[in-house]
């Protein structure tokens, strides 16, 4: 029971230090963010462009979604963790699993509001609307790195479970080692069979499949106004970012409690000591397994390692996508992408078409 | 040249309704070689979107257009380029651009720059009957 409590505690410490880490790399990388575009205008160097009024609020409205969705997340997380933590309900039989879930709740949470940021973007304002004439590619709007590691990770963890979940013992809540042939054996626990495989294989299908809903609204959202679209590419990425640091945080951390908690039982099982009485003496043995030994390390350290990298790709995206997408756009017109710049006086499209000689030959072929 | 810098710009006060404005800037483009046979247009959904407008004013200008057999809608690639659309020929889009250019340098609106070869298109065609006869 103490090495149960013990995982528990470091699990919920990690995620907590987790969580604080990335509230300040939030915040840091948006004051950093603000702190440029000053700098800039004290030292009254000429800015590429002034930042149009569309995209300043597109940038608030991405700022706002980011701070809401991870403050919240992390708000709303712990209570509900610690409720179902106390195993009422369909968790009695699976106690712990709730502090299993915490990940989830923090990560669902954080995708839900992240999507409703995206619905709720800015609309285009004014009379004269442009935009680009291409399609977007989700490929290309999305860090690929970001998004192969939050798949490895899902898929990953999904694989240790269903191992975890075929190796555990009758019951599905500790690892047995059977010791002699004629029926001597110890139990270890907790251990992730099914019990736990189960809800936490569909719990990281659902945060993968909740970050690629909501990396396909960032794709869809309407694009930045009076921009170019590198600009509005570029806020789309941090977008992106965000949530794919969040959803591979969610996962990775996951993937660690489960490896963690996997290892420590899995050492604890990997001895045992026998002892009988006989007539004139007590006497003890004690047997190894070092097969199991050797899987306890490798768990363990994968977990630590998961963790510690989940934590660090979180900080390092976080601040890259504040970033990203600077307070003033990059794109001044001479270097963007060319508009075709027609009269806004309304006449332009039949008489810009008007120019070529090709533009009735084009509309007549079949 | 690539697709990704041909761009629309509509203007919903104008007396153009704006799926026309659409149809004619997609020609024009294609006209002007920035958009070339196989390029993908976006969705109409998306295009509605980035420019605040229904999807059915974007629908009637592609629908316009593929009448017009400017471009092919089809199931799996979305709407595309028609094959057989080709640029204008390299002397007048090349004289285009520097009239453009020209244009801008001298401070023109766009609706003078188009006044005047439009002008310039009209005293072609009323000078070429008269030499022959």
């Amino acid at each position: 029971m103490s090495t149960h409590l013990l995982v528990l505690a470091v699990i919920a410490m990690a995620a907590l230090v987790g969580v604080v880490a990335i509230v300040v790399a939030v915040v840091a990388g948006g004051l950093a963010a603000s702190g440029r575009r000053q700098v800039q205008l004290v030292g009254g160097g000429p800015l590429p462009r002034d930042p149009s009024v569309a995209y300043r609020r597109a940038r608030r409205h991405a700022a706002v979604t980011a701070l809401l969705s991870w403050g919240v997340a992390a708000v709303v997380a712990f209570p509900v963790g610690g409720l179902l933590a106390r195993g009422h309900g369909v968790l009695d039989g699976a106690p712990g699993l709730g502090v299993a879930l915490l990940p989830t709740t923090f990560g669902l949470t954080l995708l839900a509001i992240a999507a409703v940021g995206e619905l709720t973007w800015p609309r285009p304002e004014g009379s004269v609307r442009s935009a680009a004439l291409a399609p977007r590619r989700l490929g290309a709007l999305t860090p690929r790195g970001l998004r192969l590691l939050t798949w490895a990770w899902a898929g990953t963890l999904t694989v240790v479970l269903l191992v975890t979940g075929l190796t555990a013992a009758a019951g599905g809540r500790t690892f047995r080692v059977q010791w002699a042939s004629d029926g001597a054996s110890s139990e270890s626990g907790p251990y992730p069979g099914w019990p736990y495989a189960g809800p936490l294989i569909v719990a990281g299908l659902l945060v993968l499949a909740a970050a690629e809903i909501v990396l396909r609204l960032i794709a869809r959202r309407p694009a930045v106004a009076d921009t170019v679209t590198a600009d509005d590419e570029r806020l789309r990425r941090a977008s992106a970012r965000r949530v794919l640091a969040g959803a591979q945080l969610v996962l990775a951390g996951t993937l660690a409690g489960v490896l963690f908690t996997t290892g420590i039982t899995l050492r604890s099982a990997a001895s045992t000591t026998f002892g009988w009485a006989t007539a004139t003496q007590s006497v003890t043995t004690t047997l190894v397994a070092p097969g199991v030994r050797f899987a306890a390390v490798v768990a363990i350290v994968s977990g630590l390692s998961v963790a510690l990298t989940g934590i660090a790709v979180t900080m390092v995206a976080l601040a890259q996508a504040a970033t990203e997408a600077g307070p003033v756009p990059t794109g001044a017109p001479a270097s963007g992408p060319v508009p075709v710049a027609p009269a806004r006086g309304g006449a332009a499209p039949r008489d810009q078409a008007a120019l070529s000689p090709a533009d009735g030959p084009a509309g007549d072929v079949p | 040249m690539t697709a990704t810098e041909a761009r629309l710009e509509v203007d919903l006060t104008s007396g153009i309704p704006v799926y026309e404005q659409i149809r004619g800037q997609v020609v024009a483009h294609v006209a002007a070689g920035r958009l070339r046979t196989g390029d993908r247009l976006p969705t109409i959904r998306a295009l509605a979107t980035d420019l605040g407008i229904a999807p059915g004013t974007v629908a009637r200008a592609f629908r316009e257009l593929e009448s017009a057999g400017v471009v092919l809608t089809r199931r799996r690639t979305g709407t595309v380029v028609a094959p057989g659309v080709v640029p204008a020929d390299d002397a007048p889009r090349r004289a285009a651009d520097a009239y453009a250019r020209a244009a801008r340098a001298a401070g023109l609106s766009d609706d003078a720059a188009i006044d005047l070869v439009r002008g310039a298109l009209m005293s072609r065609e009323s000078a070429g009957p008269s030499l022959r006869t």
